[in-house]
């Protein structure tokens, strides 16, 4: 009785643990990601990005500016 | 067993428990444990989407309705659907994949400067939409004579306690019961006394821009834009695909979940131009954009009951936004700077998760007891704000979703970038176009002269 027991709980250990696996939950937050570096075209983009959105917020204020 | 749970991390020990739950219902064939099992993995993209037609939207869509009446923008709603849908669900994918919010994939994968480059976005652009949020919340509830100082502090301690207090599973559910208050609007259309049917049918045949292509229009199609598809959408919904724990087989779920969403939210967001551009367009004070005018003039129209659910359908848009916007930047912080970040987390143990989202909420919420603020154009600016940092956004998704080292055979297929792509391109058009109109202000008069 006590054998069968102890066979049960290991039986649900082992299917914790398989859960646990196939759920991806014990490296859930562990799953690598190197760094890479962007491309010069890829940043150029970006770069272009940063000063599209400078302006255009200024002259969203400028617009803003004119109803105040 | 007990043991090996009880070991793990409170967070994850919570999202095993649902997940137990799930792979319960995946094993049984029976129809109504397929029917559970879906309303159990539904919810992140019902969500970001609800919350997309956020007080700022509601506004929004009011006053493009009582300026534009039924034309233009009721197909181009429709069009918003596929746009939104395909946005949102590489966020998804990205989310199951990878089992890390946007953040900290732009954090891990190209570095601290580009990682402070988009969070800093986000940020700035979270913060104003709070205060767009508040802006409704305030002016819903004055239609029910409770003061905006009260609103206020009703609403920001709402927001803190849900956030603090319930778990990712019970607050995601929560928030659902909350969204569902933003149908609201479909029933409202049987109170108007002659809708014309004939009208909006047209519109999809001519979409026809009332007074023609103007600054305004402009301004109002970008703020459209912009209360469609926001930055903050993007690290919502995959920041909440992985606190609850979705993996790859769980896609399926999650797309259908993002087009369900997304359907809902073009839904109401027609129902509010209808309700608008019946009532109010044409009438002299449209011209305006306040709310608290457009409310007047509804209610004026169709009575004062319909006015009411009007506004419960803005403070509750204005909660439920208030909600995801908070989640939103409690998990980009936390992600970027590796702190613990789960909705799961106890107050005690996530001081550094919950507490700038509430610093900023707070902050925001106070900028709508400034008296005399031009709260209705300080709205469609602040959606107008969002198309701005939007396709900077976007690039970093589409990087991500065509990086095979993060996606493997999940990465985007041709015509998904094209898509992609051309979103990108559009809102750089229109912004321009917003640009030139700011910088000459008569040149669309000039153009219409010409033509």
């Amino acid at each position: 009785m006590v054998t069968e027991g102890k066979e049960n709980e290991s039986d649900l250990e082992k299917e914790l643990e398989e859960f646990l696996k196939s759920e991806e939950l014990d490296e859930y937050d562990k799953i690598p990601v190197e760094r890479v570096k962007l491309s010069r075209g890829v940043k150029a983009v970006f770069w272009f990005l940063r000063i599209y959105i400078a302006l255009m917020v200024v002259l969203v204020v400028i617009g803003f500016s004119h109803v105040i | 067993m007990e043991e090996k749970i009880n070991s793990l991390p409170a967070e994850i020990r919570l999202r095993a428990e649902d997940r137990i739950h799930i792979n319960l219902h995946r094993q049984s064939p029976t129809l109504i444990s397929r029917i559970e099992l879906f309303l159990m993995l539904i919810g992140p993209g019902i969500l970001v989407m609800v919350a997309d037609n956020d007080a700022g939207g509601v506004i929004t869509y009011a006053q493009t309705g009582s300026i534009f009446g039924l034309g233009f923008f009721i197909p181009f709603m429709v069009l918003m659907l596929p746009v939104a849908f395909f946005v949102q669900e590489m966020t998804v994918r990205l989310g199951a994949v990878t089992h890390r919010g946007h953040a900290e994939m732009i954090w891990k994968r190209y570095g601290k400067f580009w990682g402070s480059f988009s969070l800093g976005d986000l940020i700035i652009a979270n913060f104003l939409t709070f205060i767009t949020e508040f802006i409704g919340i305030t002016i819903g509830m004055s239609v029910f004579g409770i003061p905006r100082f009260v609103s206020v502090i009703v609403f920001v301690s709402l927001v803190i306690a849900i956030q603090l207090f319930l778990r990712y599973y019970t607050w995601e559910r929560v928030s659902l019961v909350i969204a569902a208050f933003n149908l609201v609007f479909i029933p409202l259309l049987f109170f108007l006394p002659h809708p014309s049917v004939k009208d909006i049918l047209d519109s999809f045949a001519t979409w026809r821009i009332s007074g023609g292509v103007s600054s305004l229009f402009i301004y109002v199609l970008l703020a459209n834009l912009g209360t469609t598809i926001a930055p903050w959408m993007l690290f919502f919904q995959q920041s909440a695909v992985v606190d609850k724990g979705l993996t790859k087989k769980d896609i399926k779920f999650g797309q259908r979940d993002t087009l369900i969403g997304s359907t809902i939210m073009v839904v109401v967001a027609i129902a509010i131009i209808i309700l608008t551009g019946t009532t109010v367009y044409g009438s002299d004070a449209n011209g305006s954009l306040g709310i608290t005018g457009i409310l007047q003039l509804f209610a004026k129209r169709v009575g004062s009951f319909p006015m009411e659910l009007f506004a419960v359908g803005l403070i509750e848009a204005g909660f439920i936004a208030a909600i995801a916007i908070s989640a939103s930047t409690s998990w980009a912080i936390s992600e970027a700077f590796g702190w613990k970040r789960s909705i799961n987390l106890p107050a005690k143990d996530g001081v550094k998760f919950y507490l700038p989202s509430f610093i900023a909420l707070v902050i925001a919420a106070s900028v709508t007891l400034i008296p005399n603020a031009p709260l209705g154009y300080l709205n469609l600016t602040v959606q107008v704000i969002a198309t701005i940092f939007m396709p900077a956004a976007m690039l970093f998704l589409l990087l991500l979703l065509n990086d095979r080292g993060v996606m493997g055979n999940m990465v985007n297929k041709r015509w998904q970038n094209a898509i992609g792509f051309t979103i990108i391109g559009f809102l750089i058009t229109m912004n321009g176009l917003y640009g030139l109109s700011v910088a000459t202000p008569t040149i669309f008069n000039h153009l219409a002269g010409v033509l």
